[in-house]
């Protein structure tokens, strides 16, 4: 309980000691403090503290120093490195002060747990300064009587100190204040400096770990000047076009040092300087003539100056001074050169003479005129043209010859020397050989080799081809001993056209044209390519030439990359000179991908793609199929046709049965005209086309013709009325339909009147009309082209006879539905017309004409079909026409039948205006 | 320029004693060798080229001076006290060391002289023309710099050099006399003049040491001129 009390009051009692101040106002005494105080220390050396306890606190608060703890900045210090030298005393060492921080502080574990700080100290760690090194220095003048002195130095390694540098000087006789540098270390400017004494100077560092001193530099000032440029540079222009004298002040005495002078100019704008040879300006001077200058050219002039022994240092460059040399006569004709101009004819040149200006150094000053002359000289007695011109070229109209143009430049001074120019009446010497070309960094080296002959002057044209404008010219002469220039100017990757002339002293060679670039890239854009034709296994491709401008180069070749959607891709490198190519052994209906590269020397481009699918079929596979098989088809429709033919009346018999021929039935015999019918032979030809679809055959035995009633007859009668009742509109009947009939039937008629007159035995058919709306019909007497009603009129000429040997056996009636259609019955009446009409002509007599009553006329209510009339007309029509053909024959041959055979006549009406057959 | 007149004022303080006794030592030492000749010639030569210098700087001085403190250029100064006329008659009978000697004593006498111009410049105008300051501080320079020179020389010739009139007696130079403002002036103009005549002479006297001495056998003479 008593040490708790003790240790209370010892803590209190520290407290008190740090913290109360005392009488003097500033603290009291602390319990101890530390040995060294503050100390700076050598980077990498050791160190050793102690910390010291007071004796009072060792009586009060007893604490001894076996109690002391070191820390570096809060960090413990290990306690082998403590050290308890007495019972006040405790020392830590420290091997390496690397190790050390800042503060370094003693306390006192009180009680064993109460740590309590005693005493601290700062601790600076650094380096000695090392030796200032490399000391150098240099006298500036600063104005004409003010020089200062700069010396620098290499301050050494970086020494984490406060280190000081002192620039020392001093003369054997005399100490100068210290140099003091500011704000830098490493070098420091004297103000009061005296020349020629030997001045001793070094430099002094100094920090808390030690001192250095440079090397000592011996000098006299005035050896290490610096001097001011020479000032108020002033140029004037002499008397001669190539001097010009630069005059200077120096602002440095001669009895401080005498000067030598270096001289520099250059031409305005340009970059490169000259130098006026050092030893010409070795001596002190205030004044310069520079020689060998160009005339009537703007010069730039410098100059600096330094101590004429050499020793010290050159002074700066003086500022530019600008001087004109003043004008002197050009020193060289203008260059020349002519376009000739043979579009208007070849006989009459248009000249267009053109020259460069001279150069500023060539020209010697303005150039005021031109003066031109031109010499025909082949004609002597021609004037010689003189011409004055300001500008660079003049066109002349001349006649096609050899002519001699002189030029001349002048200015203010004088004229220049003549430039001549031959114009031949051809180009017609050597030319030039081996053209050729040769990139050179930016500019194009064109070389050829001189023909055997001694030239003059090379000209060189070039220009650069375009394909949207002109080539416009440019030019440039070369003397007759150079084989190869540099053409400037030259822009890359466009094509150049390059002509090189040589120049006779009696004539001018031709041009020798060459393409060349200063650099190629690769083209630009690839070439398009697409399909001109596409066959099975071959495609034609074509596309277009690059523009000069897409080119970028030479295009050395194309290439052509083609492949289908899977498969590997071809490559074709084609000629450049090409614009076609055909792609072969593909497969057929397949789908390719092509594209088209152009490459240059530098590169290549590709153009777009293009895609076409191959045929299926070549060329001809096509024809070759199906010409066979139509040969083949018709061969066997051929073979059809002849087993058909062959087979016909079997064919026949399956098809169309043998229809008896009605003009044999009973019913036939009635009409006295029958007979004569069954003799013609050529009822095929009359309804070639006739077919009937249904047929009803009534067969009448030719023992029941007593049989036939008036019953049985009125049908016939009935049929008769129908005739001419439709007759009149023209429609079913087939005379009518074909236009023709009504006319034809008069005149028919007429005619017929004359043969009714010769001959009574004839029938006649009667084609009743009927009036058109309220006219009156005219009854016309006609041929009937009626093939009513037998219809028999789908037979063949076999049929009839066949059914002529039938007849004789048995009279048919039969009855037609129908199956005709008009255009089938319209065509034969239309040729059956004109048989009627030829057979009228060529024989009258025989023409039977068939009569029909006026009764008959009226409307028919049988209800019988239309084609069916028609077909029963033109039965009747038929029979009269074959009655009319066979009608020789049948006059000759049928008399006795007639007579035998009954009287039998249609009803015959007369109407008004109509014709009674006699 | 405090520590420096203080420097050149008492030549004789620990650091410029050790200093010149060390070169007295170097120089005894070689006396008559090779070294020495070329030694003297380029003491010759310096000193030749600066008192060119300071006649210049001294000219210059002189009109800044008659401008600065009102003067005519042209009055008449009565000669000054303590200092050597560099006019002499029979000058070119003068031997070398003679011819040292009297530019050491003028020299001497210019070093003092210009160092209480300076002081007395300060006093009157203070920093407002530090110009002229300048110019007197690195005339004085010269000045002194010129007085090493024919120290060396003497030395060179192996003759001991006179101690100055500070050295000599303890009690120090006598006060300068009381002299008005304008008196001071003039006497100003009247050093500056005859700091320029001598830097004259002491050119051409140089220039005389500088020959090849027959009865030395010495190295040419140097080809330079001021």
């Amino acid at each position: 309980m008593f040490s708790r009390w003790n240790w209370v009051a010892c803590g209190f009692y520290l407290v008190l000691n740090i913290c109360s101040p005392d009488a003097s106002g500033g603290l009291v005494q602390s319990c101890g403090h530390i040995i060294p105080e503050s100390p700076v220390l050598a980077l990498g050396s050791n160190f050793t503290a102690l910390c010291i306890l007071n004796e009072s606190c060792l009586d009060f608060g007893n604490i001894y120093a076996s109690q002391i703890i070191w820390k570096i900045k809060n960090r413990l210090v290990p306690k082998e490195q403590y050290r308890e030298i007495n019972r006040t005393v405790s020392s830590v060492t420290f091997n390496d002060t690397s190790s050390l921080a800042t503060p370094l502080t003693c306390n006192i574990l009180a009680d064993g747990q109460i740590e309590q700080n005693i005493y601290g100290i700062t601790v600076t760690v650094g380096l000695a300064p090392e030796k200032p090194k490399n000391l150098s220095c240099i006298v500036h003048q600063v104005s004409r009587f003010t020089y200062v002195m700069t010396c620098t130095w290499n301050p050494g390694r970086h020494t984490f100190l406060d280190t000081q540098f002192r620039l020392k000087y001093r003369w054997p006789e005399a100490v100068f204040p210290d140099c003091i540098p500011k704000d830098v270390n490493n070098s420091c400017t004297v103000n009061d400096i005296q020349f020629f004494v030997n001045t001793e100077i070094w430099v002094e560092a100094t920090n808390a770990l030690g001192k250095a001193e440079s090397d000592r530099l011996v000098v006299d000032p005035i050896d290490i000047v610096k001097p001011l440029s020479p000032q108020n540079v002033s140029i004037t222009s002499g008397l001669l076009p190539t001097v010009l004298q630069l005059s200077w002040e120096n602002w440095i005495s001669d009895a401080v040092m005498t000067l030598k002078f270096n001289i520099r100019y250059r031409i305005a704008g340009d970059t490169n300087w000259m130098e006026v040879p050092p030893e010409d300006t070795a001596s002190p001077r205030t004044s310069f003539s520079i020689q060998g200058l160009r005339p009537y050219t703007e010069y730039v002039f410098s100059i600096r100056c330094m101590k004429e022994d050499g020793a010290g240092y050159w002074s700066d460059w003086s500022e530019d001074k600008t001087g004109v040399t003043i004008e002197d006569q050009p020193s060289k004709g203008p260059p020349i050169w002519r376009i000739i101009d043979t579009s208007q004819s070849p006989a009459c040149w248009t000249v267009h003479l053109i020259w460069k200006a001279l150069k500023p150094y060539e020209a010697n000053g303005v150039i005021l005129q031109y003066e031109l002359t031109v010499r025909d000289k082949s004609s002597l007695s021609s004037p010689v043209k003189k011409y004055n011109v300001t500008g660079t070229n003049h066109t002349l109209q001349l006649r096609e010859g050899t002519y001699e143009v002189t030029l001349i430049a002048r200015n203010s001074v004088g004229p220049s020397p003549p430039s001549v120019l031959l114009i031949p009446a051809s180009n017609s010497k050597a030319p030039v050989k081996n053209l050729r070309t040769l990139p050179k960094h930016d500019k194009l080296w064109v070389g050829w080799t001189a023909p055997n002959n001694y030239v003059l002057k090379y000209v060189i044209e070039w220009c650069l081809v375009s394909s949207s404008s002109d080539c416009t010219i440019e030019w440039q002469i070369a003397q007759g001993d150079v084989q190869g220039i540099d053409l400037k100017g030259i822009k890359p990757f466009k094509c150049y056209l390059i002509t090189v002339y040589p120049l006779y002293a009696d004539g001018q060679g031709s041009g020798q044209s060459v393409k060349a670039y200063l650099k190629q890239d690769r083209p630009s854009k690839g070439p398009t390519v697409q399909t001109k034709k596409v066959g099975k296994a071959e495609a034609v491709l074509t596309w277009n030439h690059l523009t000069v401008e897409e080119q970028n180069g030479f295009i050395r070749n194309y290439t052509i990359l083609y492949k289908t959607i899977d498969g590997n891709e071809t490559v074709v490198t084609v000629d450049p000179s090409k614009t076609e190519y055909t792609l072969s052994s593909l497969t057929s209906d397949t789908l390719y991908t092509v594209r088209m590269m152009a490459s240059t020397d530098n590169g290549s481009r590709t153009g777009p793609d293009f895609t076409f699918t191959t045929q299926k079929f070549g060329k001809g596979e096509i024809e070759a199929i199906v010409v066979p098989v139509c040969l083949a088809f018709l061969l066997i429709v051929l073979l059809g046709v002849l087993f058909c033919f062959n087979k016909r009346d079997l064919i026949k018999k399956h098809i169309w049965p043998i229809v008896p021929d009605p003009s044999k039935s009973n019913i036939a015999q009635w009409s006295p005209q029958v007979p004569a019918k069954h003799n013609i032979s050529s009822k095929d030809q009359m309804y070639p086309e006739g077919s009937f679809t249904d047929v009803s055959v009534v067969e009448i035995e030719a023992d029941d013709k007593k049989s036939f009633s008036d019953q049985d007859l009125k049908p016939f009668d009935l049929l008769k009325k129908e005739k001419s009742t439709s007759e009149g509109h023209s429609s079913g009947i087939g005379g009518s339909s074909c236009m023709s009939s009504p006319r034809q039937s008069v005149s028919d008629s007429d005619e017929g009147e004359t043969t009714q007159n010769t001959s009574s035995t004839v029938q006649y058919s009667t084609v009743v009309l009927n009036g058109y709306r309220d006219q009156t019909p005219v009854q016309v007497f006609s041929r009937s082209e009626s093939t009513q009603p037998l219809l028999d009129s789908e037979e063949r000429s076999e049929d009839h006879a066949g059914g002529a040997d039938s007849t004789a056996q048995r009279q048919q009636y039969f009855r037609q539905n129908g199956g005709q259609d008009e255009t089938n019955t319209d065509r034969p009446c239309f040729e059956r017309t004109k048989q009627i009409t030829h057979a009228s002509e060529g024989d009258l007599v025989g023409f039977v004409q068939l009569q029909i009553s006026g009764q008959s006329s009226q409307p028919l209510g049988l209800g019988m079909e239309k084609n069916t009339q028609e077909a029963a007309v033109s039965n009747v029509l038929q029979t009269c026409t074959e009655g009319q053909t066979v009608r020789p024959e049948t006059v000759e041959e049928n008399p006795l039948s007639v007579d035998e055979m009954p009287k039998s006549y249609l009803p015959q009406t007369v109407r008004q205006g109509g014709y009674m057959p006699q | 320029m405090h520590q420096l007149s203080k420097g050149l004022s008492s030549p004789g303080g620990c650091c410029a004693r050790s200093l010149v006794a060390v070169t007295a030592a170097r120089t005894m030492a070689a006396a008559g060798s090779p070294s020495a000749a070329l030694r003297r010639r380029d003491l010759c030569s310096r000193g030749i080229r600066l008192a060119g210098k300071m006649r210049a700087d001294v000219v210059d001085l002189l009109d800044a001076y008659v401008e600065q403190q009102g003067l005519d250029a042209s009055a008449s100064v009565a000669a000054v006290e303590g200092v050597p006329l560099a006019a002499v008659e029979r000058w070119d009978e003068q031997t070398g060391t003679q011819r040292l000697l009297e530019n050491l004593a003028a020299y001497r006498a210019f070093r003092a002289l210009l160092a209480q111009m300076l002081e007395e410049q300060r006093e009157q105008l203070g920093e407002a023309d530090a110009g002229l300051g300048r110019a007197l501080a690195a005339v004085l320079l010269q000045v002194s710099a010129f007085a090493y020179h024919l120290e060396e020389l003497l030395r060179l010739e192996s003759r001991g050099i006179p101690g100055e009139e500070g050295d000599e007696e303890e009690d120090g130079p006598p006060p300068p006399p009381r002299l008005s403002h304008f008196e001071r002036k003039l006497r100003g103009l009247g050093v500056l003049r005859e700091l320029a005549q001598w830097a004259v002479r002491s050119v051409r006297d140089l220039r005389q040491l500088a020959k090849p001495s027959p009865a030395t056998g010495a190295a040419p003479g140097l080809a330079e001129s001021p």
